[in-house]
């Protein structure tokens, strides 16, 4: 399965409320292409932080599911953030990583994935995949504002 | 939330003692600002504590992720000078804050 097809799955678990947090690179990229909607936050840049950002909205929104979908690459460069999960047990709190042992936005290159057990995170491993037909994320500060409106209503 | 300095420790002590907010024993700076990410995002006003080591260390976030999308953060940066793999860190802290655009900076 690829990771956009893994993705389609995920995205029919979540529901109008629901949070989704989008991680750095090829994650962001397919979520916006095919399943855009106003409680998405894209995480294009700051690349390890996206499950950071999910506990800091988990914390201060008791009440919402919030789901973040992040690849391997970028939740091995925020490994840090997966003791604080486990630490603050946030019990709405879902974190899926899209795994599929590559740097998939700069050319594919190898990661060191195999090794990647970090409970409760949900590891799903998916074959590489490319940028063919993915859009690019264009202005951040119109898409936060429809975020915070979003999460008003 | 933030990462504890020697310079910080009386208001992180109080902080910790404060019942009514939850002592988050953050890992690192860049952990503390994605959470103060997702608190903005939720609606808080969202401060963020650090030595000016640490501060470094958030810089691409600050470029790539808070500058972009207008969101407003609150720094307590300690300042330390000494001992010496202090040095270059404390030559070059207040020209990031300049260079980064932002205003508002007391240094005390």
């Amino acid at each position: 399965m690829n990771k956009a097809q893994s993705i389609q799955n995920l995205m029919n678990h979540v529901g109008d409320r629901d949070i989704v947090i989008a991680s750095t690179g090829h994650v962001s990229r397919i979520i916006f292409t095919n399943h855009d909607r106003p409680l998405n936050f894209y995480v294009c840049g700051a690349m390890g932080s996206s499950l950071a950002i999910g506990m800091g909205l988990a914390m201060n929104l008791p009440d919402r599911t919030v789901f973040v979908f992040e690849g391997d690459a970028g939740a091995l460069m925020g490994l840090n953030n997966i003791v604080l999960l486990n630490y603050l047990k946030l019990p709405k709190l879902q974190y899926f990583v899209l795994d599929d042992n590559a740097c998939s936005s700069t050319g594919g290159q190898k990661t060191c994935s195999e090794l990647l057990y970090i409970p409760p995170a949900v590891i799903f491993k998916v074959d590489k995949s490319t940028d063919e037909g993915l859009s690019r994320i264009e202005d951040p500060i119109k898409l936060k504002e429809r975020f915070m409106n979003a999460l008003k209503e | 939330m933030g990462v504890p300095c020697s310079e910080l420790k009386d208001f992180v002590a109080e902080l910790q003692e404060d019942s009514s907010m939850e002592y988050v024993p953050c890992t690192c700076e860049k952990q503390a600002l994605g959470l103060a990410v997702g608190a903005y995002l939720a609606g808080k006003k969202p401060l963020v504590y650090m030595q000016n080591s640490g501060f470094g260390d958030c810089l691409d976030m600050i470029a790539s992720l808070l500058i972009p999308h207008c969101i407003p953060v609150h720094f307590l940066v300690s300042l330390r000078s000494k001992p010496w793999q202090h040095e270059w860190m404390f030559k070059i802290t207040q020209e990031m804050f300049l260079l980064l655009d932002y205003r508002e900076v007391t240094f005390c």
